[in-house]
């Protein structure tokens, strides 16, 4: 049977679920497809439909077994050729399929149609993984599947024009079959409020014009009333809820509409999306999105903890009670000149020590807002407040990296290979307006196209064993010289620190020094360190990019970190913690200053000098990678100084408002736009994890200073609490020492118990991580069950192509026909023998064949 | 805004509001790009259908190398003119809320130049041809070379040419087509 020698196997399974079924399992891949076939004509009973009363066989018995191998060496050469040959045929053959198991469709293309949209079922194994999906999506994604497979591929119909023309359904029978397709969903057709969202969800997602949505959506809500008259029985209960969530649903809905009307800049985005494509927008709409993060933040800061001071600070004032507010309110008044008041403003010292930016201007007083209200304790606002707003901040921004992480990284995985397919179909980017970004970005097209072209030109020789240990050599020391220079920058800043200590005198400009030196020496190290990665010849320009960010952000956290510890570990002679909150203030006072003055200012003088005198200067990038780290660098010294200086957060707002503008115009008006394509949705999730990284430093940062370092007696709210977390322990939940809670929280912040929940959390990782490595084997086993299916489904369309060329239907093996209706009784319509199945696989999407029998 | 808000009954702007990703607010925001397209005519009918080569002036278009194309896909009559319709469904189609694979479906017509279904090599060529723009020419032989490397990346089943599922897989697998397939109103 098998003359190519190469194994070909037909199992008959007998699935419970599947009685009807053959699988067809092939060994092989491309060469041996004919053997398989004349297997599969060997087995009579296959490949065999019926009709009401007529029978006969599309694929020849085995007495012409040898014809039909010699038609398929004739034109099996090249699939195409057959393809167009024997395209007429084909479709005469498939028609006459249709027309048998369909007697009452009419049109041709509604018979392919119904035809090929059995096969939109996935298999029994996507099914069953499938049905753990969620209800619903599974519900939209099946009829998305079917409203677009249920078109046959056209190629098989293009020999016949009668066909072709006759391919665009009229809109009103299209409708009439989308709205069967849905009305088959029960979830979709309810008379509940969930149901009628995700009616909706489902439309949205056709593929069809608005026209056709339009009446779609009329039809089904007239069905789904008749369904709701028919289901008269409606509890109160099922009422409530259907009210509950459609409430539910509205607000929703309104929160989202007030989310975008609160989008600011909207024009300003679009105007540079246009200009310079999606990338460079991006940091701005990063930047926007911080924007409004700190907004939120200033709003709940303003409300709960400085208004009701200023109220205090004026009543105060009025009866003249609290003489310590007074006595700290006219402490510093010695620089009362205009110099001395403009230094004050840039180190935080004198007179703003003692106001409202700084932990020492709150008070710890109790009071009444207004005489008809209740007590409002200031501590327990400030301190609720704070945490209140770490906590949304930490959720807010995890939720955020999750999502883009998810979108980015785990969705798009295994994409890597498809590079060249990834730069055509991804290259152009249809939010350009501008004339001559256009230009620039068909320049930049052409120039990639070429790069890939030359590289494939050049044969890829094997490394030499010379190169490779020379690659990785250069790696290595570039690696440990970089270490080097981050260990070097963190001790460097701890002598520093120490030294600026000791000295004397610290009063006036002096104070700036430190944070104007360690800002500088951030800004040199991160040139030198970008220089260091592009020394190292990395492949990928986006590898080179990541890298050199890498270490930036290393060296950022390294600086803070030492700072910080340099502030804790420090002596203090009174309030420490307002000392803490002027240093950061003082940090962001020189960061702006760096930002909003000095790179502007250096940006404007270049291309000045590039336009009159030296042309070669050429005009000055925009590095987004640079700007977008400098954001994540801001909010985390915004985050570190929060606690113990709330108005930075006013002074970070101003300056994001002012950044954004000085930026625009800047881009707009100096930088050139980058002349190659830089795609950035991968870099943009790498700042949202440095972000990350960062608030959660921050976070345990301010959990050691509330639970270990004792507050100062002197100043601000906690100064009668030792620490402050016992405001919340005392002052909210009101423990004491033997209350069962008090009991239970010690219980579980002993080691033991924090040991048992890290294992218990390591064995969850360690449970997913081997359940995720097993569903990646799965997908890798569908996958190539899939390529399997397809050849299969090639070959044998090309096969029944070459069959149908020779039209002699009389070769019906009428012995195995008469034995088989002797053991199957008719059974109407639904009895035929051969089905083909395009399937929608999930996984990789392309199409499968499996051959059905319902005689076994 | 209060003129062309007189232009939609309520229940107009509903349906558009339920078929489309936009809210009330920006449906006539697109109005408002639609018309100034074509002032005069569509302060006559709000439905009046323009030609394609007004609705080339529309900036995004103007630049794409792909205008027509899309003009083409989203025009209810077939050839290119549109009607205030047939702009919000491709303004949708381009929105940020917009999911991947109705992205892709459209993508996946616009690029099918010859309407049979399947990119195939002369849809490719095609494709190059216009994102390389008018004045960079690739020759034949690079040609060859790229159109070969795409089947080879994405054409799983080795017939040639890219069906639509086998596009909606690359697509799917692509970091950047969320990002550069998008139009903002």
């Amino acid at each position: 049977m098998s003359d190519c020698g190469q194994e070909n196997r037909i199992f008959v399974s007998d699935d419970a679920e599947d009685l009807d079924r053959i699988e067809v399992i092939t060994t092989s891949t491309t060469s041996s497809h004919s053997a398989l076939f004349t297997q599969l004509e060997g087995s009579q009973n296959l490949l065999t439909t019926s009709g009401n009363e007529q029978q006969f066989r599309i694929v020849t018995g085995t007495s012409t077994a040898d014809d039909v191998k010699s038609k398929h060496s004739d034109c099996g050469g090249s699939r195409d050729g057959a393809d167009e040959q024997c395209g007429d045929e084909s479709i005469e053959l498939i028609s006459n399929f249709g027309t048998l198991q369909y007697r009452r469709a009419t049109s041709p293309l509604a018979v392919l149609a119904s035809s090929f949209n059995r096969g939109a079922t996935p298999t029994n194994m996507m099914r069953r993984w499938s049905q753990t999906l969620a209800r619903f999506d599974r519900d939209k994604h099946g009829i998305r599947e079917k409203t677009i497979y249920r078109m046959p591929s056209r190629r098989y119909l293009q020999a016949d024009g009668k066909l072709l023309s006759n391919s665009r359904c009229d809109t009103e029978n299209e409708v009439e079959l989308l709205a069967q397709e849905i009305e088959q969903h029960d979830g979709l057709m309810q008379d509940t409020a969930l149901s009628h969202e995700h009616r909706l969800e489902t439309l949205r997602a056709l593929p069809q014009p608005l026209a056709t949505k339009r009446l779609l959506k009329r039809k089904l809500a007239i069905s789904v009333e008749q369904h709701a008259i028919e289901e008269t029985r409606c509890s109160w209960c099922h009422k409530l809820t259907n009210a509950f969530i459609s409430f539910l649903l509205r607000s929703w809905k309104l929160v989202g509409v007030i989310s975008h009307t609160l989008e600011i800049w909207y024009d300003e985005v679009k105007t540079i999306e246009g200009h310079f494509g999606c990338n460079v927008s991006s940091y701005f709409k990063f930047l926007r999105w911080l924007l409004m993060l700190n907004v939120f933040v200033l709003f709940f800061v303003v409300c709960f903890v400085i208004f009701p001071q200023l109220l205090y600070n004026t009543t105060a004032n009025e009866i003249n009670l609290n003489e310590t507010v007074l006595a700290d309110k006219y402490v510093g008044n010695s620089s009362e000149t205009a110099s001395g008041l403009l230094m004050d403003v840039f180190t935080g010292e004198g007179y703003l020590q003692n106001t409202l930016l700084f932990y020492s201007g709150y008070s710890n007083a109790t009071f009444r807002l207004h005489p008809t209200l209740s007590q409002y304790s200031l501590p327990h606002a400030y301190f609720m407040t704070m945490l209140v707003l770490y906590l949304l901040i930490f959720i807010v921004i995890s939720t955020k990296m999750a999502r883009v992480y998810r979108i980015s990284f785990i969705q798009a995985a295994g994409g890597g290979r498809a590079i060249l397919v990834a730069k055509t179909f991804c290259a152009w980017d249809f939010g350009i307006s501008n004339r001559k970004a256009a230009e620039l970005k068909h320049i930049a097209i052409f120039a990639e196209f070429k790069a890939v072209l030359n590289e494939r030109a050049v044969p890829k020789r094997k490394p030499t064993i010379w190169w490779r240990i020379w690659i990785f050599c250069s790696r290595a020391i570039a690696h440990v010289l970089v270490a080097t220079i981050i260990g070097g920058a963190g001790v460097g800043v701890w002598i520093l620190l120490k030294e600026l200590d000791s000295t004397d005198d610290v009063s006036g400009w002096r104070t700036l020094s430190t944070a104007g030196i360690l800002n500088l020496t951030m800004l040199l190290m991160q040139s030198v360190l970008s220089w260091i990665s592009r020394m190292e010849d990395y492949r990928s320009p986006r590898r080179t990019l990541h890298i050199a960010l890498l270490r930036n952000f290393l060296l950022e956290a390294v600086i803070i970190s030492v700072l910080v510890y340099f502030l804790l570990t420090k002596s203090y002679s009174q309030c420490w913690e307002t000392h803490i909150g002027q240093e950061l203030y003082r940090f962001i006072i020189t960061d702006s200053f760096i930002c909003l003055i000095i790179i502007p200012f250096c940006c404007v003088t270049r291309a000045l000098l590039s336009s009159i005198y030296w042309p070669w200067l050429g005009r000055p990038d925009f590095d987004i990678s640079q700007k977008s780290l400098g954001l994540v660098y801001n909010q985390t010294l915004l985050w570190l100084g929060l606690l113990f200086s709330p108005l930075l957060v006013a002074i970070i707002v101003c300056k994001l408002f002012l950044k954004f503008y000085i930026n625009k115009a800047l881009l707009l008006h100096l930088c050139k736009p980058s002349c190659h394509i830089w795609r950035s949705a991968q870099t943009q999730t790498l700042y949202l994890v440095f972000t990350f990284v960062s608030v959660l430093g921050v976070i345990l940062t301010l959990g050691y200073i509330m639970t270990q370092l004792p507050m100062s007696a002197q100043c601000g709210p906690f100064r009668d609490s030792g620490y402050m977390f016992q405001i919340f322990i005392d002052g909210v939940l009101k423990l004491r020492e033997n209350q069962t809670l008090w009991r239970i929280l010690t219980l579980l912040v002993r080691p033991a118990a924090v040991g048992i929940m890290l294992v218990t959390l390591s064995a969850l990782v360690y449970y997913l991580r081997a359940k995720s490595r097993a569903r990646r084997l799965m997908v890798k086993l569908l996958k190539e069950m899939i390529y399997l299916e397809a050849k299969d489904k090639e070959f044998l369309l090309n096969r029944i192509i070459s069959v149908s060329k020779n039209r002699d239907w009389s070769l019906v093996d009428a012995k195995s026909l008469g034995r088989r209706r002797q053991r199957t009784p008719q059974t109407p319509q639904t009895d035929f023998f051969v089905q083909n199945e395009i399937n929608s696989n999930h996984s990789a999407r392309s199409d499968g064949f499996i051959l059905r029998s319902r005689d076994v | 805004m209060g003129q062309t808000k007189s232009q939609f009954t309520d229940e107009e702007l509903q349906d558009y509001e339920d078929l489309t990703f936009f809210s009330k607010k920006e449906i006539l925001l697109a109005h408002k790009k639609f018309k100034s397209l074509a002032p005069e005519k569509v302060g006559h009918n709000k439905n009046a259908k323009l030609s394609m080569s007004k609705i080339l002036q529309y900036p995004e278009l103007r630049v794409n190398p792909f205008g027509d194309r899309i003009c083409k896909v989203f025009s209810s009559s077939e050839d290119g003119d549109m009607t205030f319709e047939d702009f919000l469904d491709m303004m949708n189609v381009f929105s940020d809320a917009c999911p991947k694979k109705l992205k892709a479906e459209y993508a996946f017509r616009i690029w099918d130049f010859d309407g049979d279904d399947m990119l195939g090599v002369s849809d490719l060529k095609q494709v190059i041809e216009r994102l390389c723009g008018p004045e960079n020419k690739l020759d034949d032989c690079d040609m060859k070379e790229i159109i070969h490397c795409i089947l080879a990346e994405a054409d799983f089943d080795d017939d040639g040419a890219l069906s639509f599922p086998e596009f909606e897989h690359v697509t799917d697998k692509s970091r950047d087509f969320l990002n550069s397939f998008r139009i903002r109103l």
